[in-house]
């Protein structure tokens, strides 16, 4: 097992530059003006990726933060998620929307069994079960 | 929690107990005293990160108690002391009122070159949300690259917006204190966690807004004190794993203000969000009051103490441009603003920016939006367009896009899911290598993600963050400190006046005044014998150098009226120039010792004058004219007639220059000391008087 990133290690992009890869595989240096400018370069290779979040994940924890690594490891498991469902599932979070405590378990579900977010669905089932006691699924509109 | 048994917790709780406090430093951190625990904020010798570490076992109630017991300057040292990054920074608002893109272009351009780490837009008509966001970002990629920019919109909009690489950081992502305004507000916490994690995964830096105020404002504050509500709020913040937060009273800041104290509660919930190890936008913001003076305390405190970002929304355009509100300090503010950061050597994040740089940059801006809008095929702008934007200061000034024009321009960004690929190829094909290249330097942060964590922006091409830029105040000569290079920069204000301006400006007077006068010397000035005379000493600059009084009298007018009534008493005035002084009491009790009748008059070139006698100690005069920036030919004239009345033996009314309170010091004592330098310049010890034989060459004021 390779050792943990420390606060020496940022800027990954500066100093460990080799670790940063975009989806594609394109390294920061094969990210160029030509490059675009020669169609090679998509949206896609401008993404972050799960590993690099888990980097920035452990520095923040070196740097004394630990509810920051927390959500960029929750952002991890959102990074392969589409936007619809992202949007989607943020609906369903904001009060009202999910008129059960069944309709939120199901999109925490769909995190767990689809897109392996198992933090995630976790962080939904609180969620639900917060809800439930609170009264939040209720008639809003 | 806070008296709150755990199964009556409200959604702000339960988030809070789970995701905020940490279980092992609670127990410790909660049995502390609370005015033990506020000396520690003030005390230079307690380290940052041990107070961070009591703070992640703190209930708000805890928290609030904590910095309640703090006075307002004690706020801003803990702020100081607390904040996450070392480098202070600022963030602008670029908006315009007909949310135009060829202005938002310029002004965002602007803002770059001032040196704002981010801007932020919003727009006067929601549909042209995507039409500001290319705009800005285009702007913003002139000059240099590294200025974060948001485009504040609806959620699922800003995120899109933001997916398509033209946005780089979000702020819009609201959390309140009592569940009953969350749910109002349409969110959760869990919602705005989500958010959050949302955000990250798209590479995109964010922070959430808060603020005392806004749970009054939506109707729902409990009867909670505004701080705790805050506190609450920040827990939250934490515990969702928010790298930071825009807070201080930001749209409640004008509410907050009119309550006793509400400023400095303002100051302290600020301090709770660095002392949460949050970034801190510090709010000042919306503008909470119509006093200036209530403007210029209200940013004071955190210029001294710096912040992460000083203002979460610096005017940089013009008041009624601002689609956000007037901020605190808007475009009429700049330059008050770039000259208190002179006047404390204190660094607010901007530099001066000199006029010609800015009218190069808006050009390019404009130019460089106007190609990509071409290139696309969205629109094309003629060149009055351009140029009536280029050398606006407001939208009132331009003839370019209304609301309608940029609707269209701004559906087809979106429905042609045009992104910023498109933009950087645009840009390339039409001669903006550089913005291309900016704009794509600032899209690739997203790759490493390196500018999510804490504090984050970006300098001179190079991430810098509470990571590699730790806030280490502890005491004198640590923390932050201007630079010399800094400090230079913050100095460089424009209309700097010097003794080579004052030289110059004295230049342009000098063949007016060569019309009208002649001083010829005769020779070394003697004791006078007649009693009919009056000596009229000058300065040793007087019509040599320096040719006008403050008051922007000409000197040859100025004599000629002493001289005039003087004669129309009968008496004979001699001038006398003296070099051995250009003390006013000097010259005049110089002038009175030579004066056959023993009454003299001294006067500097700036037009400072007194009447002396010769029998009288050199500061006790019988009359001074000591404001010379008010005193009118009028009142010379008096000067030269009661000097003849006093060698008459008559006690006339001394002249009186009426004065209205005007800060004459701070409008002129730099221009007399540098006046002033000049005349001392050409005194040389025990140098004899002169006497002056001057003429009048007929051309009338």
């Amino acid at each position: 097992m390779t050792a943990k990133l420390t606060v020496a290690d940022y800027p990954l992009a500066e100093t460990r530059s080799d670790r940063i890869k975009g989806k594609r595989g394109k390294s920061l240096d094969d990210i160029t003006l030509d490059s675009v400018v020669a169609g090679r370069v998509t949206m896609e290779d401008l993404r972050i990726t799960p590993q690099a979040l888990a980097d920035q994940a452990e520095i923040s924890r070196a740097a004394g933060r630990p509810t920051l690594a927390l959500n960029f490891e929750r952002a991890a498991e959102l990074v392969g998620v589409p936007q619809d469902f992202i949007m989607s599932s943020y609906e369903m979070l904001r009060p009202g929307r999910a008129k059960s405590r069944e309709q939120l378990l199901e999109v925490a579900n769909t995190f767990r069994q689809v897109y392996k977010a198992e933090r995630m669905a976790k962080f939904i089932e609180e969620a639900a079960d917060t809800y439930e006691r609170r009264g939040l699924f209720t008639y809003r509109f | 929690m806070d008296g709150v048994l755990a199964h009556d917790f409200d959604m702000i709780d339960e988030f809070i107990a789970r995701h905020h406090l940490d279980p092992e430093i609670a127990p410790e951190a909660m049995a502390m005293d609370s005015g033990e625990v506020a000396r520690m904020l003030v005390d230079m010798n307690v380290p940052r990160e041990q107070l961070v570490r009591l703070a992640h076992g703190m209930t708000p109630a805890k928290l609030a108690d904590v910095v309640s017991r703090l006075n307002a300057l004690e706020i801003s040292f803990a702020y100081s002391k607390m904040r996450a990054r070392k480098t202070p920074g600022n963030q602008a608002h670029v908006t315009n009122a007909k949310d135009d893109p060829l202005q938002l272009a310029a002004d965002a351009a602007t803002a770059v070159a001032f040196g704002f780490d981010e801007i932020e837009t919003t727009m006067r008509v929601s549909r042209n949300a995507w039409s500001n966001a290319v705009a800005c970002a285009v702007g913003a990629a002139v000059g240099r690259w590294g200025t974060l920019f948001q485009c504040s919109s609806e959620e699922a909009e800003e995120l899109r917006i933001g997916m398509a690489g033209f946005t780089s950081y979000a702020e819009t992502v609201s959390v309140y204190g009592t569940e009953k305004t969350f749910v109002d507000g349409d969110d959760t916490p869990w919602s705005k966690a989500f958010l959050a994690a949302a955000y990250a995964s798209r590479g995109i830096k964010m922070r959430c807004t808060s603020g005392a105020g806004s749970e009054l404002l939506m109707g729902f504050h409990e009867s909670k004190s505004l701080l705790y509500l805050e506190a609450r709020c920040l827990c939250l913040q934490r515990g969702m794993g928010a790298q930071g937060t825009q807070n201080g009273g930001i749209d409640g800041a004008p509410l907050t203000a009119t309550v006793p104290g509400g400023i400095r509660e303002l100051m302290a919930e600020n301090l709770l969000a660095v002392w949460l190890d949050l970034e801190c936008a510090s709010g000042n913001d919306a503008r909470s009051t119509e006093s200036e003076i209530r403007v210029g305390a209200k940013i004071l405190p955190f210029l001294i103490s710096g912040s992460d970002l000083i203002c979460s929304g610096f005017g940089s355009i013009l008041a009624y441009d601002n689609s956000f509100n007037p901020s605190l300090i808007n475009g009429e503010e700049m330059e008050d603003f770039l000259v208190l950061q002179r006047d404390f050597e204190a660094d607010g994040g901007l530099t001066p920016l000199p006029e010609e740089r800015a009218l190069d940059l808006r050009s390019r801006a404009v130019e460089a939006i106007s190609a990509v809008f071409e290139e696309l095929g969205l629109s094309t702008p003629t060149s009055d367009m351009k140029q009536s934007v280029v050398v606006a200061s407001g939208s009132d000034e331009t003839r370019s896009y209304t609301p309608r024009d940029v609707a269209k321009i701004s559906e087809a960004i979106k429905e042609r899911e045009i992104t910023v690929i498109e933009v950087i190829m645009a840009l390339v094909k039409r001669g903006f290598a550089d913005e291309a290249q900016n704009l794509l330097s600032l899209v690739k942060l997203r790759v490493s993600g390196d500018y999510l964590q804490t504090s984050a922006m970006v300098r001179k091409c190079k991430v810098v963050s509470a990571v590699n830029d730790p806030n280490t105040y502890l005491g004198p000569g640590t923390g932050y400190r201007v630079s010399e290079e800094r400090r230079l920069e913050l100095n460089s204000i424009r209309d700097v006046l010097d003794q080579k301006e004052v030289l110059r400006q004295e230049a342009l007077h000098e063949k007016d005044e060569a019309k009208r006068i002649q001083y010829r010397v005769k020779g070394p000035a003697g004791q006078g014998t007649d009693k009919k005379e009056v000596v009229i000493g000058i300065s040793p600059a007087f019509g040599l150098n320096l040719f006008q009084t403050t008051a922007g009298h000409r000197l040859s007018d100025v004599l000629k009226g002493m001289i005039d009534a003087i004669e129309k008493r009968g008496l004979k005035p001699r001038i006398v120039r003296f070099r051995h002084t250009a003390d006013t009491s000097f010259l005049g009790i110089s002038a009175a010792t030579l004066s056959g009748s023993g009454i003299g008059i001294g006067i500097q070139a700036k037009g400072t004058a007194v009447i002396h006698s010769r029998d009288r100690l050199p500061h006790n005069n019988l009359e001074l004219f000591s404001n010379a920036p008010i005193t009118r030919l009028e009142h010379y004239k008096g000067f030269g007639a009661n000097a003849a009345a006093y060698a008459l033996g008559e006690m006339p009314e001394p002249v009186v220059v009426p004065t209205r309170g005007e800060a004459m010091g701070s409008r002129y004592h730099a221009r007399v000391a540098l006046i002033y330098a000049i005349e001392t310049g050409l005194t040389a010890e025990g140098a004899a008087p002169e006497d002056i034989e001057v003429k009048f060459t007929g051309v009338k004021s």
